[in-house]
């Protein structure tokens, strides 16, 4: 036998259910930074489009027309993307933990503690403006199974960083889960 | 008796300087010559310089990178100390790798035509980090790669201090599981999708050839017999395209010749072994502990004939890579009923030809609704290109077409779990079924678009290590069911012992 399944009886009314978690929302600067991280890449677009000599020559006024709507769009894409911020949510259980995101189309991802490889946190200097940062934790699956969890306050991720490292260094020990700080 | 040390530094056989230099030319015609070929640049080169300078810039290049490879031969060593094997090359900048015995997941030992003689072989091992972290000692002498290999695969056992050519351990037996008849090879040709690469291959090639032979063509163009067949030229196109098919049958049946030559797959231990090749030799290893999942592969022609393939994948694999790539583990050439009591090699007890569930009907919509402007784009791009509007007249098939495409998508995919295993289809003429035990996943994710929240459905990914594997529209409850399940069920195995 090539490998031995582990396959106890279980009841399905006993299990743990993952929707009866209940999930923290991210930091609320989580979406003004998105915002401002939306229209910082719209905004020079607008510009370009309004200023630069697209195409044949077309009047000011066709051109104000062109970067405006452009500009519309970029808060638009904004808007969506601060309100989905807004619904970003993150769960931690004894033995997993749960990033929920989506706006149109909702994702809630579980990775178990005992699959994480190692645990890594980056921030870039707009998240840092905001104090904020990615906590990333990395599987033996590749990208695919790695889990990316944006929009946590520093001292959440670093207080959550060193509970999954503990917890990876100790197995499946007991450990209460940090509380988190969220107003 | 010729006898090596392992727990020494030592270099690489002399002969793997034959072996880096013809790998390199080959890279370089592989990477260069469509490009030059391909465009016709080459003739303009060539032209345009000279013959005798090209050939003296050839001889230039042949010379360095003999020296190259004599250099690089000349950098490598390795050993094999305690149970890490230790490997230091590079030809400008040094390169240290080690590697620990219980990490190694796949073994694969190569052995070209023109190395046959001298008894050199290819060795390499990768462990289920990175896609590209492999460990490879280019020409090693076959006793050596054998005593590397089973140390490599018994690390409790520590380092052989010394290698003999005639090794006869106690061991575990050798179970031969499949050996494949010629016949099975030959449909295998026929029935994969090579026959679809071959003809990717062949497409660069058809316009040298059409340029080459068109003078030939021009002096045809009086013959008799071609005046003949203007008069009948659906005849004509269809013995065309006749001939391309049984071209392109032929050329994909020596393909599957060339690299599935004498398969056989073998179990020794917890140890999966596979050899085949006709010139190029091949024997690959894989730890049935670090097998994730296992794919029973039909295309339409292969489901006609009731023949198919399977597929192991590891960790680290590329979901989307073809099924021979890197680390996967291609058994060609099986009945149905052969590839079910394979399975069942690999995962005791699951049953490959018990129905599975259908996902929601809703699912049919989805795809036809995806594939209507996808096919309605194609359609006037295609009128656009041609410059004629009655193209635009097929707008008309397109919600048909993307509701028939819909309709065998939805027939194709369902799911099923088996004990402690789960059961994924998905397909569209062909089918791919993918198991895999529910405790090798890494994680979960449920997807819910706003649609699928209307109608209490949700799409499940479980992602083992070799890459995720959806299970589509199904009802939220199920999902979720599924997911506490796989969940427990990972949670109270523990870490995971192929990697830890």
């Amino acid at each position: 036998m090539s490998q031995e399944p582990f396959n106890p009886p279980v009841s399905p009314e006993g299990l743990p259910a993952l929707e009866a978690v209940p999930l923290t929302p991210v930091s609320p600067r989580f979406a003004p930074y998105r915002v401002l991280g939306t229209m910082l890449f719209w905004m020079p677009l607008a510009v370009a489009v309004a200023l630069l000599p697209v195409g044949p020559e077309l009047p000011w006024p066709v051109r104000a027309a062109l970067g405006g709507a452009v500009l519309l769009v970029g808060v638009g894409v904004a808007v969506l993307a601060a309100i989905e911020a807004r619904r970003r949510a993150f769960g931690l259980r004894q033995e997993d933990v749960i990033y929920s995101s989506g706006l149109l189309v909702r994702r809630t991802t579980i990775l178990p503690v005992c699959r994480i490889q190692h645990v890594e946190t980056v921030s870039g200097p707009l998240e840092r403006l905001f104090g904020l940062v990615r906590l990333t934790c990395f599987t033996a699956g590749g990208s695919s199974a790695d889990l990316v969890m944006a929009g946590l306050r520093s001292e959440t991720a670093d207080r959550l960083r060193q509970h999954l490292l503990h917890r990876i260094r100790e197995g499946s020990t007991a450990d209460g889960p940090p509380t988190d700080d969220n107003p | 008796m010729n006898e090596h040390r392992l727990d020494h530094w030592q270099r690489l056989s002399p002969w793997a300087v034959v072996f880096l230099f013809v790998r390199g030319v080959v890279r370089f015609a592989r990477e260069n010559i469509p490009v030059l070929v391909g465009a016709g640049a080459g003739v303009a080169v060539i032209e345009r310089i000279g013959m005798v300078e090209v050939v003296l810039a050839g001889s230039a290049a042949f010379l360095a990178a003999l020296l190259l490879s004599l250099l690089y031969y000349r950098r490598f060593r390795f050993c094999f100390d305690g149970d890490v094997l230790l490997v230091q090359k590079g030809l400008f900048e040094r390169t240290e790798l080690k590697v620990s015995a219980g990490r190694v997941q796949h073994v694969s030992l190569e052995q070209p035509a023109y190395m046959r003689p001298f008894g050199v072989v290819r060795f390499s091992a990768d462990t289920p980090g990175g896609v590209t972290a492999e460990l490879e000692l280019p020409g090693i002498p076959s006793s050596v790669a054998e005593a590397l290999r089973r140390a490599l695969s018994t690390p409790d056992a520590g380092a052989p201090e010394t290698v003999t050519e005639q090794t006869d351990e106690a061991g575990p037996q050798r179970r031969e599981l499949f050996r494949i008849r010629p016949g099975a090879l030959t449909l295998h040709g026929l029935t994969s999708n090579s026959i679809y690469l071959v003809a990717a291959l062949l497409a660069p090639v058809l316009q040298p050839l059409e340029r080459l032979g068109r003078p030939y063509l021009e002096n045809l163009e009086d013959a008799a017999w071609v005046e003949r067949a203007g008069d009948a030229p659906v005849l004509v196109a269809l013995a065309v395209l006749l001939t391309l098919l049984l071209v392109l049958m032929t050329a994909a049946v020596i393909v599957a010749w060339l690299r599935f030559y004498a398969f056989t797959l073998s179990r020794t231990g917890d140890r999966l072994v596979q050899s085949s090749g006709l010139f190029n030799r091949q024997e690959q290893e894989l730890s049935g502990a670090k097998l994730q999942t296992v794919e029973w592969v039909q295309t339409a022609l292969g489901r006609l004939l009731g023949l198919g393939y399977l597929v192991c994948r590891q960790y680290g694999g590329l979901p989307q890579a073809a099924d021979h790539a890197g680390r996967n583990f291609l058994v060609p050439g099986l009945m149905q009923p052969r590839g079910g009591e394979l399975v069942q090699e690999f995962w005791p007890g699951l049953a490959l030809d018990a129905e599975c569930s259908r996902v929601h009907r809703h699912y049919r919509r989805s795809v036809a609704l995806r594939l209507v402007p996808i096919l309605s784009l194609v359609t006037v791009v295609m009128a656009g290109l041609s410059g004629r509007v009655d193209v635009l007249y097929g707008l008309v098939a397109v919600p048909v077409l993307a509701w028939v495409l819909g309709h065998l998508r939805w027939r194709a995919v369902g799911w099923r779990t088996d004990g402690p295993y789960v059961v994924v289809r998905r397909g569209l003429l062909g089918r791919r079924t993918v198991t895999f035990p529910l405790i090798n996943v890494q994680a979960v994710e449920v997807r819910q678009s706003w649609f699928q929240r209307r109608r209490g459905l949700a799409t499940l990914l479980l992602t083992p290590a070799s890459g995720p594997e959806a299970i589509p529209w199904i009802p939220v409850e199920q999902a979720l069911a599924l997911a506490n399940v796989t969940l427990y069920q990972v949670e109270m195995r523990g870490a995971d012992p192929a990697v830890d």
